[in-house]
């Protein structure tokens, strides 16, 4: 038998009876390493999988406001007041599309660079010239500079220094036209 | 095949196209996984996927006799005593033959021994560790009368399942065979909890821990003698920042890329550096393999259940095999050490405090508790214990000015900090916005979020660090 643990997101009471304005801590996701000792009442265990289904499971905190509340999993969130459609799967696909293709436009360097890390065949030959062409529609019409502009504001904050330190080296990646640089 | 590259991402976008779209038969999805988990193992070394295999089956096959022996105690525990033997086998011959050797050798050097021994060039599989211990704790559970048999199909995916191969977290039987037995949902909590989940990660890795690696902790760790008080200083909170960032990364991306396959994983981090004793850490640092070590080590060493001699014999040994679990090497022994006095120690504390004194005020006992993981981490990343050495009277002697910490730099540990302090279920409530929104516009935002997170982050990904382990 699994030893006990919290699962689900409802608690002993509605979560509408609770405060609003303080939201308990999580409770750890586990019982603790150092097992506290038996309560005098309890019987003294005598085996290991005694002592595991005897260890006082942590009291959990109450949902808070939204739901919220300990689950043996991170992505178990509570219901939404007003169901959802049941098309998680359309919504995943359809994120994860829109996803792929913003970056395919906006990010060819990447497609670019990883394109010449693959191992040298005939057919990836294939696929860096694709990239290459790619690349070269996109740059035509400004669609990296946005990315660019980002990494050379951001390379250039990561050289500042305090007083008196040496200056950084030059970022090899600022100027370069270097495939995934 | 690392998660956060395009390599990585496509095979994703791949398997996960071809398991949903064979959701009408739930043993053809569970073949592909399988097969698409050798295939991401096998990107490492083709050699080990035919371990990854072998384990799989070892493990299946003593959980049947255990099972098929039901009532003949003494059969049933041979079993188990062959499985865990063979476990700790293959686990000791790739990760500490080498070890084991060259300690031999330098016994036989200090007794006038002088020839050198042969020792064999043994590789480590990655996730070597992971996946046994995984296999194990299924031994063990069936034993326990736990969890139920599982086929031979679920148990081999349990194993080889490619988002915790190779740095867990750890799930157990009695939590994916269950799912595996029924064709998964994927519903828009888990979906945008998972994408959610993989952007954190993604940033965590990309940014924090890799910049923090390749300007910081990397130098001051190479050469401890070298550096300044302020850089090796500015090393050690790095390091405690870089893998927390890199290892609870794995983690979320672990959790996500599962969530959008249609499985829940258990939870592996809860805001360690927040913990107010090293108990409290171990609840919330690599929670898989502390309730691991807790359930199949420290209990079967006695636990709570002999008194407090016993108690904290078992609290010693059980944190000294932590740290060897680690890897082969006496820092590792040192830190676990470390961490299982400080854990006896508190323990006692607890049992003898006098009576009127008040606990430690929780900040004192955040800060105490966080700066003993530093010196613990510092042990765990150094490459000898000389060399850990050197690195902490460093920070006390040899002065000078800061040359490689940078206010960017210092930024981002003291991000990385405040990460522990972020209000409860932060990326849930996140999650809970998204699933309610349009997809068009959530794909546009996750679009957007990757593309900064690529503009800056540095050139390459290094591997995660429990990749070693």
């Amino acid at each position: 038998m699994a030893r006990k643990t919290t699962t689900g997101t409802t608690g002993g009471k509605k979560p509408a009876t609770r405060k609003r304005s303080a939201p308990k801590a999580a409770a750890p996701e586990t019982l603790p390493l150092d097992l506290p000792a038996p309560a005098p009442s309890a019987p003294t265990p005598e085996t290991a999988t005694q002592e595991i289904e005897t260890v006082p499971v942590e009291t959990q905190p109450l949902p808070d406001s939204l739901g919220l509340t300990h689950t043996s999993s991170p992505v178990d969130l509570p219901e939404p007041a007003v169901p959802l459609p049941h098309d998680g799967l359309k919504w995943a696909t359809t994120v994860m599309a829109v996803t792929a293709l913003f970056l395919l436009v906006f990010n060819a360097t990447a497609l670019r660079g990883w394109a010449y890390e693959l191992t040298p065949t005939d057919t990836n030959a294939k696929v860096v010239s694709a990239s290459e062409t790619w690349y070269d529609l996109t740059a035509g019409i400004g669609l990296n500079k946005p990315v660019d502009a980002l990494h050379h504001w951001w390379r250039g904050n990561m050289n500042l220094r305090f007083p008196g330190q040496e200056a950084a080296a030059p970022d090899v990646r600022l100027d370069s036209d270097q495939p995934g640089g | 095949m690392l998660f956060p590259t395009l390599s990585f991402g496509l095979f994703f976008l791949l398997i996960y196209a071809a398991t949903w779209s064979l959701k009408a038969s739930n043993e053809w999805r569970k073949i592909i996984l399988l097969v698409a988990s050798w295939y991401f193992y096998g990107a490492w070394d083709t050699r080990f996927v035919a371990l990854l295999i072998a384990s799989g089956v070892l493990n299946w096959g003593v959980a049947r006799l255990i099972v098929a022996n039901e009532g003949r105690d003494r059969a049933r525990k041979t079993w188990l005593v062959i499985g865990v033997v063979i476990n700790l086998a293959i686990l000791g011959f790739f990760k500490y033959y080498g070890f084991f050797m060259e300690q031999v050798e330098h016994l036989l050097h200090s007794l006038g021994w002088e020839r050198d021994l042969y020792i064999m060039q043994v590789v480590l599989p990655v996730g070597i560790s992971f996946f046994t211990f995984q296999g194990m704790s299924y031994v063990i559970d069936i034993y326990r009368r736990k969890t139920e048999a599982a086929s031979l199909l679920d148990m081999v995916l349990l194993m080889s399942f490619f988002p915790h191969l190779v740095a867990g977290p750890i799930v157990r039987a009695s939590h994916l065979i269950p799912q595996f037995r029924k064709v998964p949902e994927l519903t828009r909590g888990m979906a945008a909890m998972g994408l959610a989940l993989i952007a954190w990660g993604l940033f965590k890795k990309a940014i924090i821990a890799s910049e923090l690696a390749t300007q910081l902790v990397d130098q001051t760790f190479f050469d401890p003698s070298a550096q300044s008080s302020p850089d090796l200083i500015a090393g050690a909170y790095g390091y405690a920042v870089q893998i927390y960032c890199d290892f609870s990364a794995y983690t979320d991306m672990a959790v996500g890329l599962a969530a959008l396959l249609g499985y829940r994983f258990p939870h592996n981090f809860n805001q360690p550096y927040r913990a107010n004793s090293l108990q409290d850490f171990w609840r919330r640092w690599h929670i898989s393999l502390s309730s691991w070590l807790r359930d199949y080590l420290y209990v079967s060493l006695g636990g709570s259940r002999h008194g407090l001699t016993r108690l904290c014999l078992a609290l010693m040994t059980t944190m000294l095999l932590g740290g060897l679990w680690h890897g082969a090497s006496w820092n590792f022994v040192i830190w676990g050490a470390l961490h299982g006095s400080v854990l006896a120690i508190e323990r006692l504390w607890r049992e003898f405090r006098p009576k009127g004194w008040k606990p430690l005020p929780n900040i004192l006992g955040i800060i105490i508790t966080f700066h003993i993981v530093l010196l613990g981490w510092i042990f765990f990343r150094a490459q000898s214990f000389d060399s850990a050495l050197a690195f902490i009277g460093g920070i006390f002697t040899a002065g000078g000015t800061a040359a490689l910490v940078t206010p960017m730099l210092l930024l981002m540990i003291l991000v990385g900090m405040t990460f522990h302090y972020a209000p409860p279920y932060t990326m849930q409530r996140v999650a809970m916005r998204l699933r309610s929104m349009k997809a068009i516009w959530v794909g546009l935002g996750l679009g957007l979020f990757i593309l900064v997170v690529d503009a800056m982050r540095p050139e390459g990904v290094a591997p995660f660090i429990y990749y070693q382990f």
